[in-house]
């Protein structure tokens, strides 16, 4: 097998970032994975979700050539990415030895004596790092994007480094008053490691890498960290929490509207072109790529159109790695007969994605809905029936005769209005009706009573998350007087003000603002805006009929300040 | 002092009193001063005034609000009263002829909007059109036309209507029919859909027939 000489090696480090940073040239041949499991990369740097998928041990490769970071630019079947070159065949003999010499290699300056920065997915047998990457010092700054070329392998997640339970009290008061003077923790120095405690930290770090460092290294990082502005009148989105696996993953579902059903159409034109104009793309195979990466990927089915933006954000927390995070947003919209398929995602997305933001009828309270829900059969005075799908036109023409609700239910009673009927579509959250004097109200939940639809909130609905897997995400409900979701999905274990930032709509709003709601919301995340800001954005992003409709409730549990 | 403090309350009350009278002849000239076409229609664009722009253009009697009823009508929200738009609409569509609302419909989407406004105002008059706009149009004017002819009163012509639809050679329309028919649970209804169902070639219109003429 040919035999990667040093000159090449030295070569790589000095090549330019053009083809991935690969070097140009003939290829070096043939070699074998030696890891167990080995990651293949799209590009040459070691970031969660820019795995193409991972390698068996003894797979052959055909090298390229070398990449930079240690990273081989390689041929897997007809694909083309990067490997990391220790586990490759040519070093299986001198793995360690092979990548000290390539760290020898590599530039090194004073910030490499700073303490040691490790991937969330991590592995056992390891060799130690060959690039250390010192904080970020100043809030927003792209410092040094991590591309520590050390631990490229999967099997199984590493024990903690130190146990973060073993820090003394002392030590955890020094580390409140850091955490409270960069901005991430406003609570009591009780020296307790608390929940909020624990969430300051992740904001400082960006991830749960605290957890596997002592505490004096923890001590090191935080006091040489800058604090973030000190604008206490803004509450900043938990952006560690959101970006943790290195993705920004936004579920978006456009609710059915039975007044103009082509409509869905038209917001889907809308929706594409607005985040075409971001820099995103469509592409399913991208993103199923780049979730794979993530707690959830793509969900139970890979439905609706998968809009893709790498590297769209650098993310510097104060006392963490930069690094690069890709964004996707999934976006669902009900066609013939999908309103199951569609609502079933949704709700997935509401507790698995990063934000779920629905654009659509508020459904009187009850909630999101990809259905259409009720049509009748009308028998009039003639003799002849009537297929009416729109429920105003009936109440319309029921108000001539007297109480809608009253004339509706003798109808029904007598036969003379026969209802079709379906549920499917609804993500039924509030029993209790808000609108219970408007026609439309008391039908709709007239009409989840017959179907006996299921309630998703409460301690037994399927948003219902305990412990562990109740993550933080961010719900956007754009629809008519959304606020009324609230009080059940705050009665919902896992969906209460630590866990769930909720932005709803306090009045009735338009459709035609709903595609530039999202981008402002979107962007207001890309630019890692406060949350006052992001309210902001949307509110004036928005029609004049539908400015100052949004309005924010969780964001004050947030520890940190903008 | 009193003399100052009086003189400052006179002052005030010369200031306000023709402020306070000029206030009602305000109102009552702005009343009974008619809308026009164009002012009527702008105030359908807030939710505050559209009710004073409805009922102008139902008073107005004008094939030429038809287009804007209806698109007011599609940008509606939860929790709005439409009565006012759909008042106005029942005001000036049965004054109207076919050929003249259709005169007045140059847009493909004032054509969709006309169809549209056919739905929400069900007249045995419309369907002619509706069939005609069904057959020969496609996408988003086809759907309205189709949907508003499926929401036209159940008499002998729409009957008929739906027996020549049946025999269309477009498999949406074919299938909008097998639909509305479906939904009658009538044996004039039934014998049509047996009728096609004898020579329905396609296999996914004909399950479609079979589910139909299943259902008791």
């Amino acid at each position: 097998m040919p035999k990667l000489d040093q000159k090449s090696r030295t070569q790589a480090y000095d090549g330019s970032e053009s083809n991935g940073g690969a070097e140009q040239g003939s290829p070096l041949g043939s070699h074998r994975v030696t890891a167990t499991l080995l990651n293949f990369r799209r590009e040459p740097v070691r970031a969660v979700g820019n795995v193409i998928r991972t390698l068996e041990h003894g797979t052959v490769v055909q090298v390229l050539g070398r990449a930079q970071n240690g990273f081989y630019r390689v041929y897997a079947g007809d694909t083309a990415g990067f490997v990391y070159g220790a586990y490759l065949d040519h070093h299986a003999a001198s793995g360690m030895a092979a990548v000290n010499r390539i760290a020898e290699e590599s530039p090194r300056s004073p910030q490499d004596e700073a303490p040691l920065v490790l991937p969330e997915v991590v592995v056992a047998t390891v060799p130690p790092p060959t690039t250390v990457v010192a904080p970020a010092k100043t809030v927003g700054a792209p410092a040094v994007v991590d591309t520590t070329v050390s631990r490229d392998l999967v099997e199984t997640p590493v024990p903690p480094v130190a146990d973060y339970t073993a820090w003394l009290k002392p030590e955890i008061s020094a580390i409140q008053s850091e955490l409270k003077r960069i901005g991430v923790y406003s609570s009591l120095l009780d020296a307790v490691l608390g929940p909020l405690t624990r969430s300051a930290l992740v904001e400082a770090f960006g991830s749960d890498e605290w957890q596997r460092l002592p505490a004096g290294d923890v001590l090191g990082r935080l006091s040489a960290a800058t604090p973030l502005t000190t604008d206490r009148a803004h509450r900043r989105v938990r952006f560690g929490e959101l970006f943790k696996d290195g993705v920004l993953d936004i579920t978006v579902g456009c609710g059915f509207a039975e007044e103009d059903e082509d409509d869905a159409a038209t917001q889907l034109d809308a929706y594409t072109l607005a985040l075409q104009e971001k820099g995103f793309r469509i592409d399913n195979g991208a993103a199923t790529t780049i979730l794979a990466g993530t707690s959830h990927g793509v969900g139970a089915a890979l439905i609706g159109s998968f809009f893709v933006k790498e590297n769209a954000i650098t993310y510097a927390p104060p006392a963490g790695v930069a690094r690069p995070i890709h964004a996707v947003v999934r976006l669902l919209r009900p066609t013939d007969g999908s309103g199951k398929q569609v609502s079933d995602a949704f709700r997935d997305g509401m507790l698995h994605s990063d934000a779920a933001f629905y654009a659509g009828h508020g459904r009187y309270g009850s909630g999101p809905d990809f259905d259409r829900n009720i049509s009748f059969e009308v028998h009039d005075k003639d003799g002849s029936w009537r297929h009416v799908d729109d429920y105003e036109v009936l109440e319309h023409e029921l108000k001539v005769a007297g109480d809608p609700w009253t004339v509706f239910s003798a109808r029904v009673a007598q036969g003379r209005i026969k209802v079709n009927l379906s549920n499917d579509g609804n993500v039924f959250l509030n029993k209790d009706s808000h609108h219970s004097n408007e026609f439309g109200g008391k039908l709709m939940y007239w009409a989840l009573s017959r179907t006996g639809k299921q309630l998703e909130t409460g301690k037994n609905g399927a948003l219902a998350q305990a412990g562990a897997d109740a993550k933080y995400k961010i719900w956007v409900f754009d629809g008519c007087r959304t606020m009324d979701y609230e009080r059940a999905l705050r009665d919902t274990p896992g969906q209460d003000k630590a866990h769930t930032d909720i932005v709803q709509t306090n009045k009735t709003v338009s459709w035609t603002s709903a595609a530039p709601h999202v981008v402002a919301f979107l962007q207001s995340l890309i630019d890692q805006t406060s949350a006052e800001h992001l309210v902001r954005n949307m509110n004036t992003s928005a029609i004049a009929e539908d400015a100052h409709g949004f309005q924010a409730t969780g964001f004050a549990a947030s520890p940190a300040v903008l | 002092m009193r003399a100052l403090i009086a003189l400052v309350i006179a002052g005030c009350l010369v200031v306000l009193a023709p402020v306070g009278g000029a206030r009602p002849s305000t109102r009552k000239r702005a009343a009974m001063t008619p809308l026009s076409f164009e002012d009527a229609v702008e105030k359908l664009a807030s939710p505050k005034t559209r009710s004073d722009g409805a009922a102008a253009l139902g008073a107005m009697k004008d094939a030429r609000a038809v287009f804007p009823l209806v698109r007011a009508y599609e940008r509606r929200a939860e929790g709005l009263d439409v009565t006012c738009l759909l008042d106005a609409l029942h005001a000036t569509m049965p004054r109207l002829q076919p050929a003249e609302l259709l005169a007045q419909s140059k847009e493909a989407d004032d054509r969709r909007a006309l169809f549209h406004a056919m739905e929400l105002v069900p007249e045995v008059r419309w369907m002619s059109v509706l069939e005609q706009g069904a057959s020969e149009s496609t996408g988003k004017l086809q759907k309205q036309a189709l949907r508003s002819l499926a929401a036209q009163k159940q008499t002998p012509e729409w009957m008929a209507s739906m027996g020549r639809l049946l025999d269309s050679s477009s498999e949406v329309v074919r299938r909008q029919a097998i639909e509305s028919l479906g939904r009658r649970h009538q044996d004039d209804a039934r014998s049509l859909l047996r009728a096609r169902a004898s020579k329905e070639t396609d296999a996914g219109l004909k399950a479609a027939l079979e589910a139909a003429l299943a259902q008791p």
